[in-house]
């Protein structure tokens, strides 16, 4: 069974962000650290217990960027990934149906059973690249997932399928499928020391995307901004016991104790 | 028979054929974009058995609302229903599609991209026009970026941040002559054209939806719903509290959780919520989390202890009536939309302000 997973590096949020000069992206200076995308660490480990658990199931890592996403998809092959590949690409705005076209174009012709990507990116939180890869693939996806178990003689996967408001949707998905990892669907693992010795010998393979399909041009970028700072909030001051004092008196006021 | 086209077209969320109220605020983001009248904006509601909440919806907005019925369509099928509407939106060739945002319309929106080859924007929070159309605001980075997005199809998807508009009935313009109509999908089902109640489809393109959904239906997409469940709520609901006080990653330990249970009971009738990562850690149940991917609540008072504020979870609660922010971090992303703010450890607040309470009013 061939898994492949989608992996992107985000800027971390925590980190202290400007705007470049021209509004078109993140200055990316050295201050900001670069990590894997946490949905994309649950949706690794979801194909590493797979792996685990079945065998003869191998677990590639791919990812579109940067050089500097080599250092991201070398922490997946210390997890225990078999072998990661950079589709080299130096445009971090791209819209999602680009990005999938590339990835999917890569995927086409290697028969990959099951494709796992979080259920979106904390930087631009699209929640889209997924599902379209899906569609170009012509599989079916199943999105915002907490739980997947394999079925039907590992030909199908019992899904469950996060609603919002918590409510869960059982599904049944056909292999080859695509699934969308929600957090909370496991606990993602800190690398072995043998997995981390192994994938010191490993290369991460870069590959060059060629020219954009037919898919480009749907969106443009027309800026980043600032939220305004709407702070219209009223800072209750004193020590702790006149602040909880004030607060007594204004869910008094407001006639809900 | 008239052979209207829409220019907009809002798909409503339908589960096990009951409405998502929420989706209805769909209506006032189609009434405040669109260029002409509200008459060229058609409602879709999906669903098994949906003709009858089509004409309620219909009669109470005065809008043209469309049923789409189909038995598989009971639970929520995302691939099979991307498959309809692109035959649906091929008909009709909208600028707009709409949808609220939610994780498995973001999936049926990509779907759709690909089929249409039309642009698609998740989240949208509001949008501007200039000379070039229409450029679309939402979050990125967790809402501390905002990002302007042009999409440059003449079929445009977007998906709206629920909260992000609010219906007000009065302020929408109500059509008399709306009309609720069906459109039945069913295989074989011998309904004629008799069904539609009053379409204004050219009864051809109607034929070809069915015999193409009884493609997309055949078994061959290898996705199937299986049913749906809730986990069970525990005491007061989120939608039915008054007061909710709601504990986010602060909190740190589980058995701290006690702190915002005791807080809870000092008021006539609140719920407890959370933010994800409470959820995720499977401290409180998924139901009661607060924000995109869980629920959006307005209570009389939301109490926010040790909730940095994240895009997703502001999202969910910033419409509730007042909203107190206990946190440490006087640089909290939560106090942006706070009206009183506390800058407390909850773990050492929250005890004094229970204890307050019981001086003034015993218990």
């Amino acid at each position: 069974m061939k898994i492949m997973v989608c992996i992107k590096q985000v800027a971390d949020n925590e980190s202290n962000l400007v705007i470049n000069k021209d509004s078109s992206w993140i200055e990316e200076n050295n201050r900001i650290a670069f990590r894997i995308n946490r949905y994309d660490e649950y949706a690794l480990e979801e194909a590493l217990l797979i792996k685990d658990a079945v065998s003869g199931v191998t677990v590639d890592v791919i990812s579109v960027g940067s050089e500097r996403v080599e250092s991201s998809l070398k922490k997946c092959l210390e997890r225990g990934a078999d072998s990661a590949v950079l589709i080299k690409w130096d445009d971090p705005t791209s819209a999602a149906v680009e990005i999938a076209d590339m990835i999917s174009g890569y995927a086409a012709d290697k028969h990959y059973d099951i494709i796992f990507a979080g259920v979106m990116s904390e930087d631009l939180m699209r929640s889209q690249v997924g599902p379209m890869i899906a569609a170009f693939l012509g599989m079916p996806a199943a999105v915002s997932v907490v739980k997947t178990e394999l079925i039907n003689g590992l030909t199908a996967i019992s899904a469950d399928s996060e609603l919002e408001g918590g409510i869960i949707e059982k599904i049944e998905i056909a292999l080859p499928c695509l699934i969308t990892v929600q957090t909370g669907i496991n606990r993602p693992r800190y690398p072995s020391l043998s997995n981390v010795m192994r994938a010191k010998s490993m290369q991460v393979t870069y590959i060059d995307c060629g020219s954009p399909g037919g898919y480009c041009g749907f969106e443009e970028i027309v800026s980043f901004g600032y939220p305004p700072v709407s702070s219209k909030g009223i800072v209750i001051t004193g020590n702790s016991e006149e602040k909880a004092e004030k607060l007594i008196n204004l869910f008094h006021e407001k006639a809900l104790l | 028979m008239n052979e209207k086209k829409y220019s907009i077209i809002a798909v409503l969320d339908i589960i096990e054929d009951k409405l998502v109220q929420q989706s209805l605020e769909l209506i006032a983001f189609a009434d405040k974009i669109i260029s002409s009248d509200i008459s060229h904006l058609l409602l879709i509601v999906p669903g098994k058995n949906t003709l009858r909440l089509c004409e309620s919806i219909s009669s109470k907005y005065g809008i043209d609302t469309a049923a789409i019925e189909c038995d598989e369509l009971y639970l929520p099928d995302p691939e099979l229903l991307s498959g309809i509407l692109s035959l649906l939106i091929d008909i009709h060739k909208p600028e707009l599609v709409l949808f609220t945002h939610t994780m498995r319309n973001c999936q049926v929106i990509s779907k759709l991209s690909i089929l249409c080859k039309a642009g698609s924007v998740t989240g949208v929070e509001s949008f501007t026009s200039d000379d070039e159309g229409i450029v679309f605001l939402r979050s990125a980075f967790n809402g501390k970026l905002k990002e302007n997005v042009r999409l440059k199809t003449s079929i445009k998807l977007v998906t709206v941040l629920p909260g992000a508009y609010s219906i007000d009935e009065n302020s929408i313009p109500y059509n008399n002559d709306a009309l609720a109509f069906m459109l039945n999908l069913n295989e074989a089902s011998g309904h004629s054209s008799e069904d539609y109640v009053q379409s204004p489809d050219a009864s051809g393109s109607t034929d070809s939806l069915r015999r193409s959904a009884a493609f997309a239906r055949g078994g061959k997409n290898g996705y199937v719903p299986v049913s749906l469940s809730a986990e069970k709520d525990g005491g007061v609901k989120l939608e039915d509290a008054d007061v909710i006080v709601a504990a986010g990653r602060g909190v740190g330990k589980e058995e701290n959780l006690q702190l915002i249970r005791d807080t809870a009971c000092i008021f006539s009738n609140a719920a407890i919520g959370a933010s994800r990562p409470i959820c995720d850690q499977k401290w409180i149940p998924l139901n009661q989390q607060v924000g995109v991917t869980g629920k959006t609540v307005t209570p009389k008072l939301y109490i926010a202890c040790g909730i940095s504020g994240s895009q997703q979870h502001i999202a969910g609660m910033k419409n509730s009536q007042c909203i107190v922010a206990i946190n440490k971090d006087p640089n909290a992303s939560i106090f942006a939309v706070s009206d009183y703010i506390v800058v407390e450890d909850l773990l050492l607040f929250l005890p004094v302000l229970i204890e307050k309470y019981k001086e003034k009013y015993g218990g």
